[in-house]
């Protein structure tokens, strides 16, 4: 830890996140509806299963990339959020016979995204029908695997591309390949260098944290929308505390 | 149930013991066990993600393999995956086990197998990496040329000009001083946009970022969020 930043104060910021976060779960099971957490539309989120439905009409799969973060790095928590967007894609996936090809840029994920399409198939009752090449572990240099999901996008006759997860500036290999097809583009991503080459490619962008309200609202599940106020309030904290030091007083 | 409950107790235990051994004080008793829990449990999961690699490897063959038996266009170039993928493990293995075979017979094939494999790194497959890296510039340079295409709203249009003009200052003002007296203003404006408003951007959506996270961990830690179970 740095000599400005302890322990205790990290043990702290966790606790009043998680105090602040079951106080406002209490209070939401008393609260009406119309009280509750609303989230402006994210279209990257909201459009998703109609993406999947169209892409089934049309018989030909989303590439679905879910970019370079590890699990036990810094990008776990990200591509977590990307496994949970899958999660809530996995059962119409199996449904309607044109499930995504998933992408992954780093083998931990690999097993993960793979039990995710394979236990929608088995509560559809229809195990057999998982096909296995489905999830693909391209690479994890983000330039071999930006170029491999590039040669995807362009060559395996896909409807759309949609990433969410942790990317870097290379993934604007795979952005040219979609847009040179001329294939509808949605992403989300938690680092600036990836969003400084996804802004001007995709028609539909999350930025940052805008991927974990998106998971929100795809949800709907409690918990995920007590979140967002909670984020708030501590925004807000940090915000007046940022201030009160740039004006010396803290 | 029992499926769902084991995962989650183990994820939610490993999780608080890890977080727990990082951020007690080095001052307390309990300190020392939990300083060692975590060390063990994350050599542990190091150990697991190394193995991932392997299931990896074998994904990657079983992909394009199966475009080859199955005739698809591609399958060529899948061949050519296969064959080199299975010629660097080779080498690589090789490079890494030789000092194992230390032998005066085997002193000269050892050798030459290592330098195969250093070859094949410098030669072959950072150049290849270099070569798509290299793509990287003019992609992003062709994606900031289609920006204004398809924006349809005002307010979209404003942000990409916004965006392209950020973008074309800190070019040309990262540019070696060819400009005479516009050099200064064209140097100020830069260090404006890169030092003030670029870091305030950036800071402001990595703060966002890390609530987004820390929620999101607490969320796994507490075994609400469960993307490793069937549930």
């Amino acid at each position: 830890m740095s000599g400005l930043i302890t322990s205790g104060h990290v043990l702290g910021v966790l606790i009043a996140a998680f105090a602040i976060w079951l106080l406002l779960r209490l209070l939401f099971r008393v609260l009406p509806a119309r009280l509750q957490t609303q989230t402006r539309p994210l279209p990257v989120f909201s459009r998703l299963p109609k993406e999947l439905g169209y892409s089934a009409e049309n018989g030909t799969p989303l590439h679905f990339g879910m970019g370079l973060g590890r699990l036990g790095s810094e990008r776990t928590l990200a591509s977590l959020a990307a496994m949970e967007t899958l999660n809530n894609l996995a059962a119409a996936a199996a449904a309607y016979g044109t499930p995504p090809i998933v992408t992954v840029g780093d083998p931990t994920l690999l097993p993960v995204a793979e039990d995710t399409l394979r236990w929608a198939y088995k509560r559809r009752g229809t195990p057999e029908r998982y096909n296995p090449t489905l999830v693909r572990y391209l690479a994890d240099q983000p330039v071999i695997y930006a170029a491999a999901a590039a040669d995807i996008v362009r060559h395996e006759n896909v409807y759309g591309n949609v990433l969410i997860g942790s990317f870097d500036e290379e993934i604007s290999l795979v952005t040219h390949a979609a847009e040179s097809n001329g294939l509808p583009q949605s992403a989300a991503c938690d680092r600036p260098q990836g969003l400084s080459a996804l802004y001007p490619a995709v028609g539909h962008l999350a930025i940052g944290e805008e991927m974990f309200a998106g998971l929100a609202q795809l949800t709907r599940l409690p918990h995920h929308l007590v979140s967002l106020p909670v984020q708030d309030i501590l925004r807000f904290l940090v915000a007046v505390m940022i201030l009160l030091a740039a004006l010396r007083i803290l | 149930m029992f499926k769902r409950i084991v995962p989650t107790a183990i994820a939610a235990a490993v999780g608080v013991i890890v977080l727990t051994g990082y951020l007690l004080p080095r001052g307390l008793p309990a300190y020392p066990v939990f300083a060692f829990l975590r060390d063990r449990l994350i050599q542990w999961a190091a150990i697991v993600a190394a193995l991932a690699f392997i299931l990896g490897f074998f994904n990657v063959l079983r992909v394009h393999l199966r475009r080859i038996t199955r005739g698809k266009s591609n399958a060529l170039y899948s061949s050519l995956l296969i064959i080199t993928a299975l010629i660097s493990l080779a080498l690589t293995l090789i490079g890494l086990t030789a000092p194992l075979f230390h032998t005066a017979e085997t002193a000269t094939l050892r050798q030459t197998l290592v330098t195969a494999s250093n070859w094949w790194f410098q030669y072959v497959l950072s150049p290849l990496q270099a070569s798509a890296a290299a793509l990287i510039a003019f992609t992003l340079t062709l994606a900031g040329f289609r920006l204004l295409r398809g924006r349809k709203t005002t307010r979209e249009r404003l942000l990409a000009v916004l965006f392209l003009l950020a973008a074309v200052i800190v070019l040309i003002g990262t540019l070696p001083p060819l400009f005479g007296p516009v050099a200064g203003p064209l140097g100020y404006l830069k260090n404006l946009v890169m030092n003030v408003l670029t870091t305030a951007g950036v800071r402001g959506l990595l703060i966002g970022v890390a609530l987004g996270t820390l929620l999101m961990g607490l969320r796994v830690i507490t075994g609400l969020d469960r993307p490793y179970s069937d549930s």
